[in-house]
């Protein structure tokens, strides 16, 4: 697959957010990337401007082609999308893979702050 | 009532789909979804679903899932008195052997009364393995006899 390895920008990802129509804690993100659509629910905590995704599933064809890096670029666009500082996205139980019945890590992610396109080189 | 499983060997459940699918026959988003965890969880949950407009529809939404769904009885009935027949006891032995009254025995077996849940579930488990709760029920023997 030719997206397998390369890294994606925020411009190859969109995202929505699935109306369920229920009042539960519940949310599903449905996120178009260039390798398919991938669905995430999770039970999402608000603090301050870091929403935290609890017991969070993941589906979806692209599920096991994504890799670290895209995972970033997902999570850009999400954090940039919903006006957020912060994502930090704690996985449900597994069933299978490489630790069936243990929690998967815990993923936090920082906002970065783009340079604007006519901002010239950086200087840091 | 419906029991859920995750067949062997089947892999990682669409946890979501399935999630959605519950959610569909009524159930709240958050229970459904921690219904799916607590299968994942167990490998077996039993459920009550408020709409179903079949089981097989269900059925057939949870196993795209990755999901076995399979209707089962809510007030499961036991023939006691078949079962009694079948084990080739007398009602005495029976009721002796399980830990069970006589007469409460013979009033199911008459139908003067019903088993009560608990009671049907033990009678469903004689039925099913009658040496082994035998065995389960059976006393102790006491460490220092």
């Amino acid at each position: 697959m030719a997206h397998h390895k390369s890294l994606w920008g925020v411009a190859d990802i969109s995202f929505e957010i699935v109306d369920d129509m229920s009042d539960d804690p519940v949310v599903t993100l449905r996120i178009a990337t260039p390798v398919g659509s991938l669905t995430f629910m999770a039970e999402p905590v608000m603090q301050g401007t870091i929403l935290r995704l609890t017991r969070t599933h993941v589906q979806g064809a692209a599920s096991n082609m994504i890799g670290a890096g895209n995972l970033l670029v997902i999570a850009q666009t999400v954090m940039e999308g919903m006006d957020l500082d912060g994502l930090v996205v704690e996985g449900a139980l597994r069933t299978t893979g490489a630790n069936p019945g243990h929690r998967p890590r815990v993923l936090r992610f920082t906002r970065r702050v783009r340079p604007a396109p006519a901002a010239g080189k950086r200087t840091s | 009532m419906f029991v859920l499983r995750l067949p062997p060997g089947s892999g990682l459940p669409r946890t979501i789909d399935a999630t959605h699918a519950l959610a569909r026959r009524g159930l709240t988003m958050l229970r459904a979804k921690r219904a799916i965890e607590r299968l994942i969880e167990d490998g077996r949950i039993v459920i009550d679903l408020p709409f179903v407009e079949s089981p097989s529809a269900l059925a057939s939404d949870l196993a795209r899932a990755g999901i076995a769904a399979a209707p089962v009885e809510a007030r499961p009935t036991v023939e006691v008195r078949a079962l009694r027949e079948r084990l080739r006891l007398t009602r005495e032995q029976f009721a002796a052997r399980y830990g069970l009254e006589i007469e409460t025995v013979r009033n199911w077996e008459t139908g003067k009364r019903e088993p009560d849940t608990t009671a049907r579930s033990y009678l469903r488990a004689i039925a099913n393995d009658p040496e082994r709760v035998e065995q389960a029920y059976a006393p102790t023997p006491s460490l220092d006899g």
